[in-house]
């Protein structure tokens, strides 16, 4: 049936994410016209620029334009005007500010906090300090619409400021870094007001270690490159060294052999050195220097953690005989004195030291190390904080991808008034050009992790307060902005196809034969029938108890209860498209990453035909497993009778050949487990 | 592992691959122990049922009998407690972290599938009763947090460090506390591992398996099984503290003979314990995502998240929808 809204743009108000502390919203929008200038203060210097260009990007991204920056003494009216900078820099901001009784200055909000009012005639956007503008302005990127025949800013006032100091992502620096990286930095980072990375740089092309040269670690110009991006976007980047244990680096191409704690004719585990052997700092510190120079660090973060996690240590009888408390300690206060000496503070995991055998040595390690307290598992409390807080020492939590260990621990976090958060990325070294579509939910989830640094959700249930802390919207969230499509405001037209004929079974199971046979309790019943809108798409989702028990097209599988299905599926069309949109999922995994358990065949009148493989976890998924490629669109997420997550995806195929009527589109499967099912179908005139 | 591979497809059939008299070498439970969906895919290499190593220092020092080890789980419960509560270390790390709770949990007798294998049964009140139970002793820090993040090896690391009272495990790792210090391996005993209601005790199994893109198959197979011959699993036998898999080479005099020495006696224990022993591994469609399912159902409720109930509940729901 043809349709005129077969996609629409979103409804309803921009989600900012993370969420302000204070935000209004004010009727009305800012329009962008041809007289709307950026107003930055007379003596903006580039790094008070940054926030400018980050909003023309924007632009020019979303609308196609971008807006003249222009000094403040060269306006004349403050109309039409979208003004950046610190009141005590830009004198229309202090103006504007004024006159709705706004007040900003270094105190209030307060280190990175801000102001941002958008209004009919004007924009202000003005910090606490210079980052503080920055974070207003990626706050007001989010509140760009389409209003009228054109675009503008939704109407609001914002008062907003951190509550962790330090907001980090940890990544592993590869040969991808100046791409993937710059990339995230641009894209996520900045704009969700991230202000630190932590690098893990043991494997970067240090001239000093040429030997230990692995083909796909990054050149010093790679990470340059990601040093000029991180800058530039107020982010600061802090190296990490991994030190002591997790030092297979040093080991890289079979060298430094004589630095083992194990000789290698007693253990194939290259894993710990012998901090006994004084040719271990010999080979560490100059690259300790090249690392300064390189990163200009404030930190340098030396790892230290899981040292005896993989081999016996210590190993040696000089070693045995002073112990591993000793030897820990030794190696580093040695590594400490060194940074020191080069005016670099030392930054190092903390689960050594919440070990039993640690305990006697701890009030040798000086306070001025920043401890950073891993904790992976999501828990109701994280005790381990507070140890940290009651030693002296400076600490920041560090969670991995989970949700409910993202929140609840940034709440723990903000409960014992500690430093900050990191975000750690534990893909694997050299995975940086495959991470999105292999490791999808360790990158989306940075979102999550945006929105519990920033304001950690008041709320009794963590990870379900949030927009951005039911994984599922992350997901569809940072593919929006990754892949930072034009903005549009029109309804696009289409054709929703009729399923009804080519039905084969129920996705309500009410006597066990329905879905996967295993009734009520594992069925689909969540999905509503009739006609939804998922992705800005409007689809349609059969109502089986209109069309005799069925509603989708579920083809046979290796399972028993799929085993009399048919095994392909024929679905008349007559329509031309511009993009054919699927929605649907498989009801049992496959085993392999990326394997084609189906195909959609598009059959065009003229006898010709396009074939698009269903490929597992990429272009289809399990209705029960969680996304783990960037490719894999969630259209829509819910739960069964039996209170399980189950998720569709959408497919989204733009047609090679719009110009032909498709005659009909044919479902086929490989009838393993992961047999695919068709939930609905719909056509656009053109791609949004 | 095996499983997991096999699953995926990539693994050479070895009942098709290898002749008959030569499976008969193997013992038969050792060689369904790798069998996914009818077919078996690795050859079976050397087991190593758990023992009890424990500390006899600390035993004195909690005023316990070093000649008097626990015979029950129950009583290896109370004597960790009482070396947590009078040594004021650590008792035990007991082996209830991850998909080791489903070994524990069929050692007690307590089902895990239902008996046609299509559903998930771990979350009756016994099931609940015994994980509460350890959620409960994890609460009052009679074992530490590490335990459900480092599993064995941790346990091994704090044994060797005199920072613990009873080590479950595997005889092999007997050396390593040999190695890392021998102090605390001059005061080590063995005992069997306490067995439960099951009157079964979980046999890890290593196995030797061929992938089907082997460019030379027939070879690859011929080396895993001289690999896994009778002589050559004696003598791996005799070099580490590990029982073979092979009824010739389980039939040596070597597996009978006691000794002084800790692995000598642990040696001895592992073998007698055999008739009774069983590779435990849970075999099922989807095992990598099943696993993660239990894992994690496991971790929210030591750590909080979810109670016991909850937590098997949740899990149970989710086999049952992949089942």
């Amino acid at each position: 049936m043809a349709v005129p809204d077969a996609w629409a743009p979103p409804a309803g108000r921009p989600v900012i994410l993370p969420q302000p502390q204070s935000l209004r919203w004010l009727p009305g929008s800012f329009p962008l016209n041809d007289q709307t200038r950026i107003v930055v203060g007379d003596d903006a210097a580039a790094e008070d620029l940054y926030a400018a260009r980050d909003l023309n990007e924007e632009l020019r991204a979303l609308t196609g334009r971008t807006l003249p920056v222009v000094r403040a003494a060269t306006v004349a009216d403050p109309r039409d005007v979208i003004v950046l900078g610190e009141p005590a820099l830009n004198r229309w901001a202090e103006m504007l500010l004024t006159s709705e009784g706004l007040r900003v200055s270094p105190a209030d909000p307060g280190p990175e906090g801000y102001v941002l009012k958008v209004t009919p005639t004007a924009v202000v956007a003005a910090g606490s300090d210079r980052r503080g503008t920055y974070y207003a302005v990626q706050t007001l990127r989010q509140l760009l619409v389409p209003a009228g025949s054109g675009f503008g800013f939704a109407g609001a006032e914002v008062r907003d400021w951190p509550i962790h100091r330090v907001r980090a992502v940890h990544i592993l620096l590869d040969n991808a870094s100046d791409e993937f990286h710059v990339a995230l930095i641009d894209r996520i980072l900045s704009r969700f007001k991230f202000n630190t990375i932590v690098a893990e740089s043991e494997y970067v092309r240090w001239e000093s270690a040429r030997n230990l040269w692995h083909p796909s670690g990054a050149s010093k110009d790679e990470v340059a490159a990601l040093l000029q991006a991180a800058r530039e976007h107020h982010i600061e980047v802090i190296p990490l060294i991994q030190t002591l244990g997790h030092a297979e680096w040093l080991y890289n191409n079979n060298q430094n052999l004589d630095l083992l704690e194990i000789p290698p004719d007693q253990s194939n585990a290259r894993y710990v050195y012998n901090p006994l052997n004084p040719r271990v700092y010999e080979v560490l510190f100059p690259i300790f220097d090249e690392a300064i120079k390189l990163f200009q660090p404030r930190y340098l973060h030396i790892g230290h953690d899981e040292v005896r996690n993989v081999v016996p240590f210590p190993w040696s009888a000089e070693g045995k005989r002073l112990g591993f408390g000793e030897l820990f300690v030794r190696d580093t206060l040695k590594l400490h004195e060194f940074l020191k000496s080069r005016g670099v503070g030392t930054m190092m995991w903390g689960d050594v030291l919440l070990t039993n055998d640690f305990a006697r040595e701890i009030d040798r390690l000086p306070r001025d190390i920043v401890t950073v307290d891993w904790q992976y598992q999501e828990a109701a409390r994280y005790p381990s904080l507070s140890r940290f807080v009651q030693w002296g020492f400076s600490t920041i939590g560090a969670t991995w991808w989970k949700p409910q260990n993202i929140v609840g621990f940034a709440l723990e976090g903000e409960r014992q008034r500690i430093l900050g958060m990191l975000r750690t990325t534990w893909t694997g070294h050299f995975q940086n050009r495959a991470v999105l579509e292999r490791q999808y939910q360790q990158i989306y989830t940075y979102l999550v992790a945006a929105e519990a640094f920033w304001k950690p959700p008041r709320r009794a249930a963590p990870g379900q307060a949030g927009p951005a802390a039911h994984a599922d919207d992350a997901a569809a969230r940072f593919r929006r902005e990754w892949n930072r499509t034009p903005l549009r405001g029109t309804p696009v037209p289409g054709f929703i196809v009729d399923l009804r004929a080519a039905a084969t079974r129920s996705h309500i199971d009410e006597t066990g034969q329905g879905w996967i046979g295993k009734g009520r309790d594992f069925d689909l019943r969540a999905l509503p029938a009739g006609r939804r809108r998922y992705g800005g798409i409007l689809f349609e989702v059969v109502d089986p108890a209109k069309n005799q028990g069925r509603s989708i097209i579920l083809l046979r599988g290796a399972r028993e209860e799929l085993r009399r299905l048919p095994p392909r599926g024929r679905i008349v069309v007559g329509q031309r498209a511009a993009v054919v949109a699927f929605l649907h999922a498989t009801p049992f995994a496959a085993p392999r990453f990326g394997e084609e358990i189906g195909a959609y065949t598009v059959r065009y009148t003229d006898a010709t035909q396009e074939t698009i493989p269903l490929l597992y976890k990429r272009t289809i998924g399990s209705w029960l497993e969680e996304p783990v490629s960037i490719d894999q669109e969630i259209a829509w997420s819910g739960q069964t009778a039996s209170g399980l997550e189950v998720r569709l995806s959408l497919l989204r195929w733009v047609n090679p050949h719009p110009e032909k009527t498709i005659a009909v589109i044919e479902v086929t499967t490989r009838g393993t487990d992961a047999t695919p099912a068709l939930f609905a179908m719909t056509l656009l005139s053109e791609k949004p | 592992m095996a499983i997991r591979l096999a699953e995926q497809g990539v693994l050479v059939d070895m009942d098709a691959a290898v002749p008959a008299a030569e499976k008969k070498r193997y013992f038969e439970g050792l060689w369904n122990s790798i069998r996914y969906r009818g077919r078996n895919y690795g050859l079976p290499w050397y087991v190593a049922p758990n023992v009890l190593a424990y500390n006899a220092g600390l035993y004195r020092k909690a005023g316990l009998d070093p000649l008097d080890p626990p015979a029950t789980e129950d009583e290896m419960i109370a004597h960790a407690k009482a070396i947590k509560d009078k040594a004021k270390v650590y008792g035990f790390m007991p082996n209830v972290d991850t998909i080791r709770l489903l070994h524990r949990f069929q050692e007690n007798g307590l089902a895990v599938l239902s008996a046609d294998g299509k559903r998930a049964v771990f979350n009756s009140p016994a099931h609940v009763a015994y994980l509460a139970k350890y959620v409960q002793l994890f609460k009052q820090d009679y074992f530490p947090e590490d335990t459900l993040r480092r599993g064995f090896l941790g346990a091994t690391e704090r044994y060797s460090a005199g920072q613990l009272g009873i080590l479950a495990t595997g005889p092999q790792f007997l050396l390593r506390v040999k190695q890392d210090n021998p102090d605390v391996y001059a005061q080590t005993f063995v005992a069997p591992y306490p067995k439960g209601k099951g009157n079964v005790i979980h046999l890890p199994t290593m196995a030797v398996t061929v992938p089907k893109a082997s460019k030379n198959l027939k070879e690859a197979v011929d080396f895993g099984l001289f690999v896994t011959n009778d002589e050559n699993q004696l003598q791996f036998s005799k070099q580490v503290v590990i029982l073979p898999s092979t009824r010739g080479a389980a039939a040596n005099p070597f597996f009978k003979q006691s000794g002084a020495t800790a692995e000598d006696k642990a040696r001895k224990i592992a073998a007698a314990e055999l008739p009774f022993a069983r590779d435990l591994t849970v075999v099922v469609p989807q095992a990598a995502d099943l696993y993660r399912v239990f894992r994690e159902a496991v971790e929210s409720a030591f750590f909080g998240k979810m109670t016991p109930k909850e937590a098997l509940d949740w899990a149970v729901k989710q086999w049952n929808a992949r089942l």
